[in-house]
């Protein structure tokens, strides 16, 4: 599961806990919830959901539909009815009304807020289809299941460390699950190939993680640069430790530090260049043991002579210019009303 | 709407990374590199342009999927008449398709690469014959049920038969820039094709096993049905001398210049360098492919594409 998927899921999880949250009796109410909205003459396709909550408490501040970014102001229960203010703030900050009453099968109510002038009703109505175990699913508890489930399906991934670490993680308790994880993949970075192709393929994600166990990519590069220097790796040495780089230009072995030499050593690789490379033709080097160095020489003189083009786009028919992008269309009536029915009713 | 974000999301990502930039304009009239299947660098990629001995990539690629590759095959007094790179063939000698094939791509001969085309073209020709009496003799059979390879080639001219499938086949590859008059890369005005086609052609060349193992070859020893011994090298030098070098062509003619086709594998990645009148081919294929390889991290994972 990719972190951006995950995301949604735990934000999903999130907004069904905080859907009906309430104490958590033996057993609950099953409701269908069907939800409608109007705005500007227009209305949106009804949605219909199925919450469980907890018994006979049908009217009540946590059934009120509302995203996480919504709180519930001013909440009064007059007999079967209710009425409440709704704040909230974000994005699609708004403020509304509502009101809701008990029905001998269930529930109804509304919602009226101004939203960029114009007004905008919600309408939702629960209806009670049987009962529910609530200590199982509510949405309380689904969503602590399905945090649960995200939480761990993120622990192989270093990617996913701020849902481990520091002030936002959503999974705190994890954290020495993950930081076990951490220590295990860098465990073997003093090696410089393993450093490498670790700090390749997760990036800084991995490092970030590493400090945020309490480790130090400081510490695990001092322990690869000393193993490359002494292996005689100088790619290793050229790519990640330049401190270390002057002590190596003038033993390096162009044969095989041939990229070392061309990418850091400058006037050595000029010099070598000139003598062993310049001139001659590929097909003579075949037998030579400067061909590496020779290699690693043409990729450089190639960039020298094109350092003029470093990101010219690539002319081509089908490419579009750059300029001919179009700009950012402002959303519509209907798209900013669907992004409200949206954040209002967590669908 | 998360879906249709996402999927928003993804179109740009991959219009992005589908987007190569010609970062080293004066390497070639044109020129396309890419890793892994994804372009990377490109200058002209769309430029029609002559392709000499490359034309021989899809000679080769029909005759894979023609088959019958131990089918003894006699040369042509046309084919034996070739110019430009040869293998020696003489008239009347017999060889088999496989090592006509082996000989046009590893050593670029071209008599050996019109004796294949001729072979599989006139095995054409007769199809053609057939289907033409076969429509003669059955009423009611459509034009449209007539196979195209083939169809507008002169029936007596086997190489022209085999080019029409050439060109049927660049049709259904794609390939729009691609045009082919000749089945070996002789210089014609009317014989052309672009950088973005070729490397697409690579691919396709590079999925039939046949091909693969073929243009990795540095060297051919091959013997004729009366048991004379011909023995070739490669025309790449990239084969002996850079390091995961798989092939894949060569090709030099006056009006193409000096071009290429070149495939290299490390740990498992890929470059492929495509080059059209490239004054210093080797060294800047070389270089190229250096370059490529250190501008693309091997072994990302796939997390960190969402990154």
């Amino acid at each position: 599961m990719n972190p951006f998927r995950s995301r949604r899921v735990l934000a999903a999880a999130m907004f069904c806990a905080t859907f009906a949250a309430v104490a958590a009796p033996d057993s609950g109410d099953r409701y269908r919830v069907t939800m409608t909205m109007r705005m500007a003459g227009m209305s949106m396709p009804g949605t219909t959901t199925e919450v469980c909550t907890a018994r006979a408490q049908a009217v009540s501040e946590q059934a009120i539909p509302k995203d996480k970014n919504c709180e519930v102001q001013n909440f009064r229960v007059q007999g079967n009815k209710a009425s409440y203010h709704l704040v909230c703030t974000g994005k699609n900050a708004m403020t509304g009304d509502g009101e809701m009453e008990t029905l001998a099968d269930g529930y109804r109510g509304s919602i009226k807020a101004q939203v960029e002038g114009q007004q905008m009703t919600m309408s939702y109505e629960g209806k009670r289809i049987g009962g529910c175990d609530y200590a199982t699913e509510s949405p309380e508890a689904q969503g602590r299941a399905v945090t649960a489930q995200v939480c761990e399906s993120q622990l192989e991934s270093p990617l996913s460390h701020t849902m481990y670490i520091g002030p936002k993680a959503a999974c705190p308790t994890y954290k020495t699950k993950f930081c076990a994880n951490v220590n295990r993949w860098v465990g073997q970075a003093s090696d410089p190939a393993h450093f490498a192709e670790t700090d390749r393929t997760y990036g800084a994600a991995i490092w970030q993680a590493l400090e945020g166990c309490g480790g130090s990519r400081a510490a695990v590069l001092a322990k690869a640069c000393a193993r490359a220097e002494s292996d005689g790796e100088l790619d290793f040495v050229g790519d990640y430790c330049p401190d270390l780089v002057p002590r190596h230009c003038a033993d390096a072995d162009p044969n095989r530090n041939g990229r070392f030499l061309v990418q850091h050593c400058a006037d050595r690789a000029r010099g070598l260049a000139a003598q062993h490379c310049e001139g001659r033709g590929y097909t003579a080097m075949q037998s030579s043991p400067y061909k590496g160095f020779c290699s690693s020489y043409a990729a450089q003189r190639l960039n020298a002579r094109n350092s003029g083009a470093q990101s010219t786009p690539a002319a081509s028919p089908d490419a579009a210019p750059a300029g001919d992008e179009a700009p950012a269309k402002k959303p519509s009536l209907r798209d900013r009303f669907k992004g409200l029915k949206d954040r209002i009713g967590g669908n | 709407m998360h879906r249709i974000a996402a999927i928003a999301l993804l179109v740009c990502a991959t219009a992005q990374a589908a987007a190569p930039t010609d970062r080293y304009p004066d390497v070639a009239a044109a020129y396309w590199v890419e890793v892994d299947g994804r372009p990377l660098w490109a200058g002209h990629a769309d430029q029609r342009l002559p392709m000499a001995s490359l034309t021989k990539l899809m000679t080769a690629l029909v005759a894979v999927e023609q088959g019958d590759l131990d089918t003894w095959v006699e040369v042509s007094a046309g084919a034996a008449t070739e110019t430009g790179t040869r293998l020696g063939l003489r008239r009347g000698e017999k060889l088999t398709r496989r090592d006509l094939l082996l000989a046009a791509l590893v050593r670029s001969a071209n008599d050996a690469c019109r004796a294949l085309a001729d072979s599989i073209g006139a095995k054409a020709d007769a199809g053609n014959a057939t289907d033409a009496q076969a429509r003669t003799s059955s009423p009611g059979t459509t034009a449209e049920s007539r196979t195209s390879r083939g169809t507008t080639a002169d029936r007596r001219d086997p190489t022209a038969a085999f080019v029409a499938r050439m060109n049927a086949r660049a049709a259904e590859l794609g390939l729009v820039d691609t045009h082919y008059t000749d089945p070996c890369g002789h210089d014609d005005a009317a014989q052309y094709t672009s950088a973005r086609d070729l490397a697409a052609l690579a691919h396709a060349v590079l999925a039939e096993p046949v091909l693969a193992e073929a243009v990795q070859r540095r060297e051919l020893r091959l013997a004729t049905a009366a048991g004379r011994v011909l023995s070739a090298r490669t025309t790449n030098p990239l084969l002996d001398g850079l390091p995961g070098a798989r092939g894949l062509k060569t090709g030099t003619t006056p009006a193409a210049g000096r071009c290429l086709v070149a495939v290299v594998e490390r740990d498992g990645r890929r470059v492929l360098v495509v080059l059209l009148h490239a004054p210093e081919r080797w060294w800047d294929s070389v270089g190229l492919v250096e370059l490529a390889f250190d501008a693309v991290p091997p072994h990302a994972a796939p997390d960190a594409a969402t990154r």
